[in-house]
């Protein structure tokens, strides 16, 4: 770039960092005109910067410099780990190093293979899969399965597994070195098939099988090695997100579904046995993989073709392909089918197959059909979506036309429309869940639609038919603009669609008033189309439709009333109207509704004590009456809702303990219940001891959830927040390791998620409670820190979301306490500087929330209050004209205060704590106005 | 390799850094080394010692050096920027020396029957990070040098704000400014998806 345009794009940079971060790119837009490089450059400089640029940096080199350490290969040797004393580094992974170790205590030469935790890498959630590994080893004795012997923790706190060393080659290699034939390969295989049998007989999955982990010992046996990355299948079913997150696996043995980050279970051992039965017998790996990014091994992995042991083989050798093709290139690919379903069901039948071939007996594996290899296209390009709808595109334009021609056969008509239907509602569900496929989707929906409409002009009454094309609009419209996993984001489309559908099904039910399951359809529409229009602001036409849907559905109710299904729809309206209601500020409607969901949800569960939804939206039901009628004052009611929804939620947890949700949902119930009852920061009871008690509670169930997965950023961000609750109540001595701690957690949370604005926020609260509670004059330093870094947090969140009324405030009492601290240390003009800053953020940034709210109005007030506050305390330490002057400052600063928070009572949701503030600045005046 | 130059060294480096601020050129190509081999040597014992390595800074390594190197006082703060400047630049060295020699070290023939406990990350290993970084920042350097200066004396050298702008003789604010454009702009270089 030549350097004049590097200093425009200097300038612009800078200048647009003194903009809010939402005016940026607005200014940026004007400010660079048509020239659209210019702006690309700044934009990405300034996305950039708000990724925390700088601490990105920072933590690069620092992990340079921690790397320095570990490399510490010719110190290990004769080092002692319990009765061990380690010989030399057997090598080293992602993880962690493998030494061999001999026994340091005993006459016989006993060695050993010792794994240890990485230094500087001991995250908990490498612990936590070093402590698991072990758990799983110890479980398993099989003569090919290397033995843990031991296990243990260094005085340094790294644990380390002590397992049988095996001093051999790779079963790849051996076989090449011994020149085995093929033959003896599939016998040497054999046992490692009984071996990862074994395992999955006790419900482990290896997950990471590769020659390398196969070893073939001094006997001659196969032994295989780390279970590193295997996991319990029955853990698997509850944590499925943490199968997504390891993402860190041997690329050329991995299952498609593991390189997609699906569920791993049984038939992904089988593929990576394949693949690594695939390497044994041709010599070549199994896929041609030059680049180790998801996009690539996406592709050589899920969507190409796998090219058959034999003809990989001819690469290498000529008389191999022969041996090959036939039934090892069959058992090979059907154990690596994509499909894990169309895999072997067991490893017991791989084994199975490979005596049968090597008896001589026919195998059972047949290769894929003609039938099965036109169905295998549709498949195939499931995957491929991925990557780009076009190859569905084509499908569907293929089908269209065929489908075209049949039309004229009246006897295929049903045949026909169930192919339809199959590829609007199959292909799409089964599509919905991978990652950029909503293109995909939409064109299914899309060319689904087309058809179905060409077949309903051929046949107008066929209600049945009608039913279909209004479920393809339902579809459709999700697409387009639906709350389901992703959309396209175009609401008006998705109305359009949606309301076909309504018209459609209108007709059916018009026709056959009886017919049930087209009603509960309509109400699945009506929904959905309230939905999005209460998402766009579009509120008036989403309370009707509420309204509509709710007729409906109490009159079905009314007809089958035992029939769950419809009352189900009749709380959903009720709690949607809740919720328009509680936006426009119609508190008592809102309440009302909510009861009424309550009612009904009360009866559901009376009917069906099992079905844990219901459970969920009672608990959902209690903590929104609970805040409709905080919002209106009725503390106690209030405080009654939230308790009946801890009830609700404690007999959940117990009674669905796999159901994680509920245990946050308590956490938060929890918090409300102390909130009410006696948080200063809200609207309260004013009854300390019994939130005190409510917050331990919140503060006891945040760490069970945190220390069963300490690798969840959000359970430590949950006990974090619980902390700082529960310290900010506590009394003095006790208080400051409580916050101490709250702050370090949500220091954590933060500085690896940037982004993560609730904790962001909670974070600068934590750290000006705790700055509060430096007050002794040898602590004042700590003080001024604390104020300090919870101003910097509180400017973080803020450019996050300037909107935000809680952190705003805490901005202005974070500054208020800056300036006090400041003040004590005789630092007039650095008060004055902070004080400043804060009346110019009162003026530019509440005007971002709607202006006249309660909350905007409140920030606003409260600033003044502090700068009166700040004026009348400098006015103490003044004599003579500065000290009138600074005290003129203050009583204006306070009437002015005063005059809006006036304003405020007259505004819907004024609360006793928004009086209590209101006269606390009234009686400062009060003060200030009775000096001479 | 001649033996670190535990006793002689601090007069020595000393006059050199004089020499070099009085106009003498070659007396930087005869610091450079000396800087380079002690900066290396306190890496080496770092990596031996059992010290907590979260708490290790390339800032503490760099004072540890000059400490070690440069006679108790010298004359003037212009000096010691002079010396911090240069052990900054080498700091980067040797931090992604280091991650060279592992790389080159992981390549090489032992590893593959190494592999026990071999697991390939979809994430770049770390080591990648710092030469990308560091070749970003030669890229910076190219664009505009002052930019890349700043980000090694801040982040390899350990200047403070205020040392920084009277090393580079520019304002505070220009610091803050200048850095964080820079940050941005490397940070923006090494998260481009990498084509090799």
């Amino acid at each position: 770039m030549d350097p004049q345009r590097w200093q425009k794009v200097e300038a612009l940079f800078n200048e647009a960092l003194e903009l809010p971060a939402p005016q940026r790119k607005a200014w940026l837009g004007r400010a660079c005109a048509a020239d659209l490089d210019l702006l690309n450059e700044v934009e990405s400089l300034l996305d950039s910067d708000s990724q925390g640029a700088g601490e990105i940096i920072v933590s690069q080199v620092q992990h340079a410099v921690v790397a320095l350490h570990t490399n510490e290969d010719s110190t290990v040797e004769g080092r002692r780990i319990g009765p061990y004393s380690l010989v030399r580094e057997l090598g080293r992974g992602g993880m962690g190093a493998v030494y061999l170790a001999s026994r340091a205590d005993e006459q016989y030469e006993s060695q050993v293979a010792i794994k240890l935790v990485k230094p500087g890498l001991d995250t908990e959630f490498i612990l936590k899969r070093f402590r698991r590994e072990r758990q799983i080893l110890a479980r398993l004795q099989h003569p090919n399965i290397a033995r843990l012997l031991d296990g243990g923790t260094t005085p340094e706190n790294v644990p380390y597994l002590v397992m049988e060393y095996i001093d051999g080659a790779w079963i790849t290699k051996h076989a090449e070195a011994l020149n085995l034939t093929t033959e003896d390969r599939l016998r040497l295989f054999l046992p490692v098939l009984s071996a990862v049998q074994y395992a999955h007989r006790n419900l482990i999955v290896h997950r990471d099988i590769k020659p390398g982990n196969i070893l073939i010992d001094h006997a001659g046996a196969p032994k295989l090695l780390d279970f590193g990355i295997s996991k319990l299948l029955l853990a698997e079913t509850r944590e499925s997100s943490e199968t997504q997150s390891i993402g860190m696996l041997t690329p050329d043995y991995a299952s498609p579904e593991q390189i997609l980050g699906e569920t791993i279970r049984i038939a992904s051992d089988i593929y990576s046995l394949g693949a690594v039965l695939y390497e044994l017998l041709s010599g070549s790996k199994p896929h041609q993989i030059d680049q180790i990014t998801p996009l690539a091994l996406q592709r050589a992995i899920c969507t190409e073709e796998t090219l058959p042991p034999s003809a990989a083989a001819s690469r290498t050798n000529r008389a191999l392909p022969k041996r090959l093709a036939g039934d090892p290139d069959i058992i090979i690919l059907r154990a690596m089918q994509k499909d894990p379903d169309r895999r072997y069901e067991s490893v017991e039948a791989f084994a199975e197959d490979i005596r049968r071939h090597l008896d001589h007996r026919p195998i059972l594996a047949r290769p894929d059909s003609l039938f099965y290899r036109i169905a295998k296209f549709t498949r195939r390009n499931r995957v491929a979506v991925a990557f780009g709808a076009l190859a569905v595109g084509a499908m569907i334009t293929g089908t269209i036309i065929s489908v075209r021609q049949a039309r004229l056969a009246q006897q295929r008509f049903d045949q026909v429309r169930k192919l339809a239907t199959t590829i609007v509602f199959d292909v799409e569900r089964s599509i919905r869940e991978l990652p950029g496929s909503l293109s995909a989707r939409q064109l299914l929906a899309k060319n689904g639609i087309e058809y179905l409409d060409n077949l309903a002009r051929s046949s107008a009454n066929d209600w049945e038919l009608k039913r279909q094309l209004a479920g393809a609009y339902l579809r459709m419209g999700e697409v387009q603009g639906g709350s389901v996993n992703g959309n396209l984001g175009n609401p008006t489309a998705a109305q359009a669609s949606l309301q076909r559908a309504q018209t459609l099904l209108d007709d059916v039910v018009k026709h056959d008033p009886a017919n049930r399951d087209a009603q509960l359809e309509r109400l699945m529409v009506v929904t959905r189309l309230s939905n999005i229009q209460r998402q766009t602001g579009a509120r008036a036409a989403s309370l009707a439709t509420v309204e509509l849907g709710l007729r409906d559905a109490d009159a079905l109710v009314a007809r089958l009333p035992n029939d769950m299904e419809a009352v189900e729809f009749s709380v959903v309206f009720h709690l949607d109207r809740a919720r328009l209601r509680q936006l426009a500020s119609d508190l008592p409607g809102a309440a009302n509704d909510t009861a009424a969901a309550q009612t009904l949800l009360k009866r559901m569960v009376a009917a069906d004590p099992d079905r844990r939804e219901v459970h969920s939206n009672l608990a959902a039901a209690y903590a929104r009456m609970g805040a409709i009628q905080s919002q209106l004052g009725a503390l106690d009611k209030a405080i009654a809702n939230y308790r009946s929804g801890v009830a609700e939620l404690e007999a959940q947890v117990v009674r669905f303990p796999d159901r994680e949700h509920a245990k946050r949902e308590l956490l938060l119930a929890y918090a409300h219940v102390g909130d009410v009852l006696g948080n200063p920061a809200f609207d309260n009871l004013g009854d300390t001891a019994g939130a005190i008690d409510a917050y331990r509670c919140m503060v006891a169930l945040a760490e069970e959830v945190y220390r069963a997965d300490t690798a969840n950023a959000r359970a430590l961000s949950d006990l974090g927040i619980a902390l700082l609750r529960l310290g900010s109540l506590l009394p003095d001595p006790e208080k400051r390791p409580v916050l101490a701690r709250s702050v370090e957690l949500l220091s954590v949370v933060v500085s690896r998620n940037p982004k993560d604005l609730a904790s962001l926020t909670h974070k600068a609260w934590a750290e000006s409670e705790l700055a509060a509670t430096y007050r002794a004059p040898a602590e004042r330093g700590n003080a001024r820190k604390g104020f300090e870094a919870s101003i910097a947090s509180a400017e973080r969140a803020l450019l996050l979301d300037p909107k935000d009324a809680m952190t705003q405030t805490r901005l202005i009492r974070s500054s208020l306490g800056l300036t006090q601290e400041l003040l004590h240390l005789g630092d007039r003009p650095a008060a004055l500087a902070v004080q400043e800053k804060i009346i110019a953020f009162t003026q530019t940034a509440p005007a971002n929330p709607p202006a006249k709210s309660i909350l905007a109005q409140q920030v606003i007030a409260r600033a003044w209050e502090a700068t009166g506050l700040i004026y009348a305390q400098i006015a103490s330490m003044e004599r003579g004209a500065l000290r009138d002057s600074d005290r003129q400052t203050a009583l204006a600063a306070h009437r002015k205060a005063d005059a809006i928070f006036k304003n405020t009572a007259a505004l819907p949701g004024f609360n006793g704590q928004h009086r209590r503030f209101m006269e606390a600045n009234a009686k400062e005046l009060a003060e200030l106005e009775k000096l001479p | 390799m001649s033996a670190p130059p535990e006793d002689a060294a601090p007069a020595a480096v000393t006059q050199l850094l004089i020499d070099w601020k009085s106009g003498d050129k070659a007396a930087l190509d005869l610091l450079t080394p000396l800087v380079y081999q002690e900066l290396h040597r306190l890496a080496d014992r770092y990596l031996r010692s059992e010290r907590d390595m979260a708490t290790l800074q390339p800032t503490a390594l760099v004072h540890e050096a000059y400490l070690r190197l440069v006679s108790q006082k010298l004359p003037d703060w212009e000096s010691r920027a002079h010396f911090f400047g240069v052990a900054a630049h080498l700091m980067r060295q040797v931090l992604v020396d280091q991650v060279r020699k592992r790389r080159s070290a992981k390549r090489g023939s032992g590893a593959e029957k190494l592999s026990l406990d071999e697991i390939v990350s979809f994430a770049p290993a770390r080591g990648r990070d710092l030469e990308a970084l560091d070749d970003a920042l030669n890229s910076l350097a190219r664009q505009d040098a002052r930019k890349a200066k700043i980000i090694e004396l801040r982040f390899f050298g350990g200047f403070s704000l205020d040392e920084t702008a009277l090393a580079l003789d520019i304002s505070m604010a220009t610091v803050g400014r200048e850095q964080r454009l820079a940050e941005a702009w490397l940070h923006r270089e090494i998260s481009r998806i990498p084509t090799t």
